[in-house]
């Protein structure tokens, strides 16, 4: 079986998992609004300054509950699964590319969600040029579920996963975070948001790489 | 004479528990080896060395003619099969859509997933989330895995555990259908009186090491 | 060890000694300790790097125990970098944490990914299991290195820009002594610090290879006489 198939095929498992469980959209993204209304409520009746952190906060929370998204079923997934998965002989890197493409999927409809929240909450300033944000968001949810998958992998069979992974993720996420935050800062101000989409890019790059190159290394790691 | 599975002093520590120690057994082609054995004796991580999802950390061995911890060993990986006390299944899809899975990633068609469930009596249940059907349903669907895909080495943890009498001869046609292949199986499993009703020959295991004949 | 106290206490003096700074006063002395903190960080940090890829290649365990010692170390130093940062940051900047400066704002996120990193190893019990993800995090993570030295030359930031340059350097020659000596010491400090946690990694592994009984040998027949226990509800 190729590559490209057995990709599709694990894309396929994952995001129907998602389906049945609708984790991501009935637990994470209420979860994600709720945190939307607790700044404010804790910031007070400052409506300029609620409306000039809107696009900041909003990257924030896409970080933060981002990784909840792209670790949706992770806590139950079952070791027999895995090791069934591994036995078919699915090349360690198609599933990592398979499971990245799953939570990018996920990740930019939870951000499209989480974004129109935003507007609607807090106002944010209009950006110019705002199909470029869109731009930015894929890049980010591109990365994000790179980082996450790959903390995931590193992390497989450890007690502590759950908050070990996002320790993980957090810094080594925060280069998508300014990258999208400063792109979305020069939209704001109309100015070139080019090298914020090459730091996005180069990230992203990164990521892909090191994820399949270690993708075998950490499956054997995990048997 | 090649054998399917050589081990040679086999020892294998979890987290810097032992589990194993000096584990040598061997398994021929047409053969199906029983390891019983009590709680605690390391039979579920000796199946796992077999099915190379564990490393020895000590001894040798080579199952299906790849040395363990080698880098050829993912090769060998599609022609085993296991079904390990915990069914492999995700639970929030259905029994057809967990097979459909698998099919997808062997080549198979939708037919041959659903002619393996119907082959384990669970037509009538294809439809079924996995999560909501009972212990005993989840291993049919897992044995009908392995009916969906034919391993060469069979591996099964606690074969009866979990299926009435009814479902019981599945395990034994799984049996005879890898051995007339040319291939072999090992069951493990604490009920000596189960397995020698399966088994060609029974090795007993006891505190990670094997009494008797190997 | 004893070198490494010697030194570092000559270094001390030496910082001591130097003149204070016309704007910033003696604050300014607090850059013997910042700057060759960060210096054995970033060293260490690399080290780390450098054992997790050896240690792909040979799999040979020394290799994991340098690498996570060093990285152990790195921690350290980039707190002490950190925490002088801020100390001289609040008289000088007016805050102690200047969110609008990058090279202290990726400093603090290097510290986190290597807490991190120090995370994985210590949650993972499996000595080979440990090396094999431990190396990956280690060899990925060095990436940030450049990113926060280089930070001040690619944003507009508070912090200084790097005061030993290839043309020269823009601080004066006494302070220039100084703090040279001290990066000096401090590599000595870093070198004491290895050795010893290279010994305590072997006595470690020392410790772990000792005969353990089988898991299996804990477990016994239950034992089922004497008397019965109360149940619920009863009398």
């Amino acid at each position: 079986m190729t590559f490209w198939r057995q990709v599709r095929a694990i894309t396929s498992y994952e995001l129907l998992i998602e389906r049945r469980s609708g984790e991501t959209w009935s637990i994470i993204t209420p979860f994600a609004a709720a945190a939307l209304m607790t700044i404010p409520l804790a910031i007070g009746i400052n409506l300029p300054l609620i409306s000039s952190i809107g696009w900041p906060i909003f990257w924030s929370i896409a970080l933060l509950f981002g990784m909840q998204v792209a670790w949706r079923h992770v806590s139950g997934e079952r070791n027999a699964m895995r090791d069934a998965i591994t036995l078919l002989g699915v090349d360690p890197a198609a599933r990592f590319t398979g499971r990245v493409v799953a939570s990018g999927v996920l990740l930019s409809g939870f951000m499209l969600v989480i974004g129109v929240l935003t507007v609607f909450l807090y106002t944010p300033d209009e950006l110019n040029r705002w199909p470029w944000l869109i731009v930015v968001g894929l890049l980010f949810a591109a990365g994000l579920a790179q980082l996450a998958t790959l903390a995931s992998d590193l992390t497989i069979g450890l007690g502590a996963r759950s908050s070990l992974a996002p320790l993980l993720v957090a810094p080594l996420a925060l280069p998508l975070l300014i990258g999208a935050a400063q792109a979305t800062d020069s939209l704001l101000r109309s100015a070139g948001i080019l090298p914020w989409l090459l730091t996005l890019v180069l990230a992203n790059l990164l990521l892909a790489i090191v994820g399949v190159l270690t993708a075998r290394p950490l499956q054997e790691a995990a048997t | 004479m090649n054998h399917l599975v050589e081990l040679h002093d086999v020892d294998v520590a979890v987290d810097l528990v032992p589990i194993i120690s000096a584990v040598s057994l061997h398994v021929d082609q047409g053969e199906c080896v029983g390891i019983q054995g009590p709680n605690g004796a390391g039979k579920t991580t000796l199946l796992r060395v077999i099915a190379t999802l564990l490393a020895p950390t000590g001894g040798s061995g080579s199952v299906l003619g790849v040395e363990l911890g080698s880098k050829e060993v993912p090769s060998v990986r599609p022609q085993i099969g296991l079904a390990g006390h915990l069914p492999a299944l995700a639970g929030p899809l259905t029994l057809i859509e967990n097979l459909l899975v698998v099919a997808r990633l062997t080549g198979r068609t939708k037919d041959d997933a659903a002619a393996a469930l119907a082959r384990v009596g669970l037509a009538g249940a294809a439809g079924r989330a996995a999560d909501r059907c009972s212990h005993g349903m989840r291993r049919r669907t897992d044995l009908a895995r392995l009916f969906l895909v034919p391993p060469r080495l069979l591996l099964l943890d606690e074969p009866q555990a979990g299926l009435d009498s009814s479902a019981q001869p599945m395990v034994e046609e799984l049996i005879r259908q890898v051995r007339s292949g040319g291939g072999g199986a090992v069951l493990v499993s604490h009920d000596a009186s189960g397995l020698s009703g399966l088994a060609d020959r029974m090795l007993t295991l006891r505190s990670g090491a094997l009494e008797g004949a190997t | 060890m004893a070198l490494a106290g010697l030194v570092s206490a000559i270094g001390v003096w030496l910082a001591y000694s130097t003149p204070p700074d016309a704007l910033q006063r003696t604050y300014a002395r607090i850059i013997n300790i910042h700057a060759p903190a960060m210096w054995v960080a970033f060293l260490a940090f690399g080290v780390t790097a450098l054992g997790s890829i050896v240690w792909r290649f040979t799999r040979n365990r020394r290799w994991d125990h340098l690498a996570g010692a060093s990285a152990e170390i790195g921690v350290l130093f980039t707190v002490i970098g950190l925490v002088t940062g801020m100390i001289w940051g609040k008289p000088v900047w007016g805050v102690y944490f200047d969110w609008a400066d990058p090279r202290m704002a990726s400093t603090a996120v290097l510290l986190l990914v290597y807490v991190g990193y120090l995370a994985l190893r210590r949650a993972t019990i499996d000595p080979e299991k440990r090396a094999s993800r431990a190396s990956i995090l280690g060899i990925v993570a060095v990436i940030q290195v450049p990113l926060v030295y280089f930070s001040v030359n690619l944003m507009r930031s508070l912090h200084q820009t790097q005061s030993i340059r290839p043309g020269g350097s823009t601080i004066h020659p006494t302070m220039l002594r100084a703090m040279l000596f001290n990066l000096g010491a401090f590599t000595l400090v870093y070198v004491a610090l290895m050795s010893a946690r290279m010994v305590v990694a072997r006595l470690e592994d020392a410790r772990d290879a000792r005969q353990v009984s089988a898991a299996g040998s804990a477990v016994l027949p239950p034992n089922l006489g004497g008397p019965s226990l109360r149940g619920i509800g009863d009398g």
